[in-house]
């Protein structure tokens, strides 16, 4: 793994889709955090620095909004993505509400590891901006 | 299904194979195989009617029965299977599980077999959570399992106490219809003399007081009386909005409690009856015949909302009955939230398929309220919604953000 590599966090009920993540992620070279709700995502943001959260809005306990809003409280420069497939039965548009909380963007599922490690993978990294990464 | 007499249909069986997802999975099917197998059991499961079963076979195969489904109506959920776990998995849909149908009879010996074990362990895993022990030993016959687990059950006893016509006093619940974004209907919630903690008024509809019929009905009979003078108030005043009646069950089935309300819903006028909801609780275990006539004697109100309990969300049950709305209302304890949430979402495709609109009452944090709403329930009341009000004077505009005001600062 780089010197660069990013953490990412992903925060999710669903053990599969966790599962899944940290395997694709892992295998592009990130260092990959895992959590099962909101709860548990602070707790690992508390604990160790993290680039890229990337939130599930449907989730017991703490869901990804109320989540989201605290995380822009207490790690405003943390990369957050909200995931969303916009419940797809009550027609209420959560990706909206999250763009308004403050996410740094919105990801409408179903989507694959793939394109979310692009959406990733495209982000200025924040750690050589503020050490003036390119200094010769 | 194993009780019935003769062959169970083999037109309903279905054999799916997982083969493909363990090829495109490939070297992480090691790591992954055990969370793939609960998920598309869990997957298995939520697309099951009561009386459906399902059994593994070998590493990659189940079969499963679905009990009352056509042929093609039993293709249609297993193509609906497939593409969910595809989508889940991978982000797309192109996976495919493979499926057979089965064109013969079924043991009906080993169909009971398994329906004991299944049995048996979802009791010791309500009992004992991670500490379920599993006997897989051909020595323990499923029959001895389920016997064993049988006397470790224990009942839950709530609270109850008792309330007097002339000492209750009344707050509202505002009910939130996400849909059109409004709070226009207020739930009444009596308060017994000596007050309530606020856990109680919260999350407790209205099973926390009182116990005989008789006393349900007296209950029933003066929250009606002070709505309908509530509402004539308001209309002094030219405000217009509705207000829910909670009703035992018991009130409407049995005679002499059916007289006591009647006494004065019959004298109910048109205008003021046009702005009442009833909530009718206590409606677990009532046939459907009995539903349907029974509910019909409330046939002139505005809307009729009926409570079922969360783990009895048993589709159809409402099919017949003339109701706005079916639904149910939260825990107080947040264990086991995971199925309390999947019930929710059971429950509001329930009511949809059957023309019904879906509400949940209880909401006490955004995860419920946000859940719900994905689920497509309508109508949402609970603390993390709106606090309860003493004097409920108008129609409110409330929007998904509303619920984080006190959490955007």
């Amino acid at each position: 793994m780089g010197t660069n590599a990013k953490t990412v966090l992903v925060v999710d009920d669903d053990q599969l889709v966790l599962a899944m993540y940290k395997i694709a992620f892992e295998d592009h070279g990130y260092r990959v955090l895992l959590a099962e709700n909101g709860n548990v995502a602070l707790k690992r943001l508390d604990a160790e620095p993290v680039d890229v959260v990337l939130l599930d809005v449907l989730m017991p306990e703490k869901e990804g909004l109320e989540t989201l809003l605290e995380i822009r409280q207490r790690f405003a420069d943390i990369a957050v993505f909200v995931m969303s497939g916009g419940g797809t039965r009550g027609k209420h548009d959560f990706l909206t509400v999250a763009e308004k909380f403050g996410a740094t963007g919105v990801i409408k599922k179903p989507v694959t590891p793939r394109e979310v490690i692009k959406i990733i993978d495209d982000l200025p990294d924040q750690r050589s901006a503020v050490s003036g990464g390119g200094v010769g | 299904m194993a009780e019935e007499h003769g062959p169970v249909s083999a037109a309903k069986v279905a054999i799916l194979n997982i083969e493909a997802i363990k090829t495109v999975l490939g070297n992480r099917w090691e790591k992954l195989e055990p969370l793939v197998g609960a998920f598309f059991e869990a997957a298995i499961q939520s697309s099951f009617k009561p009386g459906d079963a399902y059994f593994k076979t070998g590493d990659l195969g189940y079969i499963v029965i679905y009990r009352d489904l056509s042929i093609e109506q039993m293709q249609a959920k297993c193509a609906d299977l497939s593409r969910d776990v595809s989508r889940r998995l991978f982000g797309e849909e192109g996976i495919e599980v493979a499926v057979r149908n089965v064109v013969g009879p079924i043991d009906r010996g080993l169909l009971k077999a398994y329906q004991h074990m299944a049995m048996a362990i979802d009791r010791s895993l309500e009992l004992h959570g991670d500490e379920t022990v599993v006997f897989a030993s051909e020595d323990i016959s499923a029959d001895a399992a389920a016997t064993r687990l049988e006397f470790n059950f224990t009942q839950h006893q709530e609270r109850r106490f008792h309330c007097s016509e002339s000492n209750l006093s009344f707050a509202y619940r505002p009910i939130w219809d996400c849909s059109s974004r409004v709070i226009l209907t207020y739930l009444c919630q009596p308060i017994p003399p000596g007050g309530v903690d606020s856990a109680v008024l919260r999350t407790t509809g209205f099973g926390s007081v009182s116990t005989g019929d008789a006393d349900c009905a007296l209950l029933d009979r003066t929250i009606l009386a002070h709505c309908v003078k509530r509402i004539e108030k308001l209309h002094h005043d030219s405000v217009h909005l509705m207000l829910g009646v909670p009703l035992h069950f018991s009130t409407l089935s049995r005679a002499r409690p059916w007289g006591m309300f009647n006494d004065v819903y019959r004298h109910i006028p048109p205008d003021i009856l046009r702005e009442i909801v009833f909530v009718v609780f206590g409606l677990d275990g009532v046939p459907n015949n009995e539903l349907v006539q029974q509910l019909g004697k409330l046939s002139n109100a505005r809307h009729l909302f009926c409570v079922t309990e969360p783990d009895n969300t048993v589709a159809g049950r409402f099919a017949d009955v003339r109701a706005h709305a079916v639904g149910m209302e939260f825990p107080r304890t947040h264990e086991r939230e995971k199925s309390v949430l999947d019930s929710v979402k059971s429950l509001a495709g329930d009511a949809r398929a059957n023309g019904h609109k879906s509400f949940v009452l209880g909401v006490t944090n955004t995860s419920r309220a946000v859940n719900a709403m994905a689920a497509g329930v309508r109508y949402l009341e609970g603390p993390a919604i709106h606090p309860v009000v003493a004097d409920p004077r108008c129609v409110l505009m409330h929007d998904l953000e509303d619920l984080y005001v006190s959490k955007t600062g």
